[in-house]
């Protein structure tokens, strides 16, 4: 039993709850519950047990906040609803912070799904992606955040922009396909030809989710490094109480093992020698680097101050050689890396 | 038609009351037939939900929040329309209509839903309680935020007193002009599909305004004729302007594309090492 393998039975479950939710609470569970979820289970999944925080703030926006600003209303009613949401959600990542990127998010669990089965077919995997990648995809996900959740739909609500950015990132969000097929239902894969602005941003959903799948079999997380999830988390980050902890040691410099076993190309997590704490803002708290760090004590993950692990050579080494294992078995006796 | 009986039978009870009224029932514009189609356009202010009454004499109109919180509401002076007060409670909210007399019990229930701070309750709560002597309740009542399409089904439950109520007739009309009938099983559910009977149907949802349907169901025990009915908006399905095959196609390309995306990026990777 590794951690791994633990989060492996949390994600299925997580997946399970947060698809197929209705089985478990019925039918309103996601309008009981918070509605405003770290993570993105989609409010169009009729099934849901609870809703991505996303989708409530592009409404708050379009629909209540504009609204009220453009009657004359006050910030503090045009904006309570939202301080209210984000209120709940900022409890929530108290709880579990980024672990709920790692550990409950369907879209993310589906994407390392979609690496494995890569790697199982023998498809050439790129384990690391380039700096040059990295720092120029890095920046996508604020300004979607930006734009897409709070921009765009204040806009279409003051009515400068055409309604249908009155929730952007809805329209181009791949987990509302992929959590809406998996329970069967068609209605979320179209192309939408009612206006030219539906087409075009139905066509982006698709295509976008396609290339999500195609690059998915051969690279690590391929829509995390884009979601606007990550930049709101981030804002909460220091209020989490799971927290990713390094003690660097000088060996640290020229190892470099929990970067390349980073699924989110975290190269700091290897190149910061001052910091203690070390959650950058794409982490997903996965604590593979913690698995992967072969020096005692230099990468723990902690809950407030208690150690959950810690990096140690013992473990390390049966965790390495259950990964070659795994990785040994491929369909078809293709690529290894 | 097998139904035709009943659907006399019904109609027949449903005239009793209009010896004195009109029927008690919600609407959402000033006179149900005819409607007037007006194009819907962005919500510049946040409007204040108005519903009228057919015939609102001697009715008594409650409006429930999400919470079970009872507001009474009154009609505007001399008229039959109720403009809903602010709850302080957003998703789905009770809006009753009832009258009573020596032998007759009739009621007319919709939700509506309100837009403002997050209620913190369950619709469950609310749309299980019991509510009136005899209620017609959607098993599910659609998410908040969602619409009652045509062409897709919908389950109810017919209550008396609490308690399921099996082996009666339950209408359907649409403002459209559809008229569909059936009977509650033992569990005293029944379920229909909204007929696809829009005329003249523009692509997109805003492009179509949504019509009215209206369930009405009648008991009679110990000499009271109870009369309820149960109404929502419904609307065009998208199906008519969304395209699964366009979906797929589109799908596909991302794919491809991905696929030769990925291809370059190791080819250069390699040259690079
Ligand atoms: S489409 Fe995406 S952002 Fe919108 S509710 Fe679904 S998961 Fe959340
Ligand atoms: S970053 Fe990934 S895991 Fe986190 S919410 Fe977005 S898709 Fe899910
Ligand atoms: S830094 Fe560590 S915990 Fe964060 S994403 Fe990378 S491997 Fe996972």
């Amino acid at each position: 039993m590794n951690l791994t393998i633990i989060r492996r039975l949390i994600q299925i479950t997580a997946f399970i709850v947060m698809v197929y939710g209705i089985g478990l609470g019925g039918y309103y569970l996601a309008d009981k519950l918070t509605s405003s979820l770290p993570a993105l289970a989609c409010a169009y999944d009729m099934q849901t047990a609870d809703h991505c925080a996303l989708i409530s703030f592009q409404h708050q926006m379009a629909h209540h906040a504009a609204p009220v600003l453009s009657s004359g209303g006050s910030i503090i009613q045009a904006f309570l609803p939202t301080a209210i949401t984000l209120g709940t959600f900022a409890l929530l990542l108290i709880v579990l912070s980024k672990a709920f990127c790692g550990w409950i998010c369907p879209l993310g669990f589906f994407q390392e799904v979609l690496n494995i089965i890569g790697q199982k077919l023998g498809l050439q995997q790129t384990q690391t992606l380039s700096k040059n990648i990295t720092s120029k995809t890095r920046p996508v996900k604020w300004l979607i955040m930006i734009f897409l959740l709070f921009i765009f739909p204040l806009l279409a609500g003051f009515g400068v922009v055409g309604h249908e950015l009155g929730d952007p990132f809805c329209r181009i969000c791949p987990s509302r396909i992929l959590t809406t097929l998996v329970t069967g239902d068609t209605k979320e894969l179209v192309v939408d030809t009612s206006s030219m602005s539906y087409l075009i941003l139905s066509v982006l959903a698709t295509f976008l989710f396609g290339l999500m799948i195609s690059i998915g079999l051969m690279v690590r997380q391929p829509f995390c490094r884009i979601c606007p999830m990550l930049s709101l988390n981030t804002l909460f980050k220091k209020i989490g109480l799971v927290r990713l902890v390094k003690e660097a040691k000088p060996r640290c410099v020229k190892c470099g093992l929990c970067a390349k076993s980073c699924p989110m190309d975290i190269h700091e997590i290897h190149t910061d020698m001052e910091n203690k704490d070390v959650i950058y803002p794409d982490c997903t708290l996965c604590g593979r680097c913690v698995e992967f760090c072969p020096d005692k004590d230099v990468l723990k993950i902690k809950y407030a101050f208690f150690p959950i692990l810690s990096s140690d050579p013992g473990y390390f080494k049966k965790r390495k050689k259950a990964q070659t294992q795994w990785e040994k078995i491929t369909l078809f006796g293709g690529h290894k890396k | 038609m097998k139904n035709k009986n009943m659907i006399f039978i019904a109609s027949g009870l449903l005239s009793i009351s209009h010896l004195c009224y009109a029927e008690l029932l919600w609407s959402p514009k000033p006179k149900t037939p005819p409607i007037t189609h007006k194009i819907h356009q962005t919500n510049h202010r946040i409007k204040e939900k108005i519903f009228y009454l057919n015939d609102n004499t001697h009715a008594h109109v409650k409006f429930i929040t999400p919470s079970l919180n009872i507001k009474i509401v009154n009609a505007q002076k001399d008229s039959n329309k109720y403009i809903l007060p602010k709850t302080g409670m957003d998703n789905y909210h009770a809006l009753l209509a009832e009258r009573k007399t020596d032998n007759t019990y009739e009621s007319s229930l919709r939700y509506v839903s309100m837009r403002d701070k997050p209620s913190g309750y369950s619709p469950r709560k609310l749309i299980k309680k019991n509510k009136l002597p005899l209620e017609i309740v959607p098993e599910p009542m659609i998410r908040e935020h969602w619409h009652f399409y045509t062409s897709n089904n919908h389950n109810y439950k017919v209550l008396f007193k609490g308690k399921p109520l099996a082996d009666t007739w339950v209408t359907l009309n649409t403002s459209n002009g559809s008229n569909l009938d059936a009977k509650t099983d033992i569990d005293g559910m029944v379920s229909f599909i909204l007929p696809e009977d829009f005329k003249n149907i523009q692509p997109g949802r805003r492009a179509n305004q949504p019509e009215e349907f209206i369930l009405r169901t009648v008991h009679i025990s110990h000499g009271i004729t109870y009369k309820t009915n149960f109404s929502a908006p419904y609307s065009v399905n998208p199906s008519h302007w969304n395209s699964n095959i366009g979906g797929i196609l589109s799908l596909s390309i991302g794919f491809l594309s991905g696929i030769i995306i990925m291809r370059k990026h190791n080819r250069a990777s390699r040259r690079a090492s």
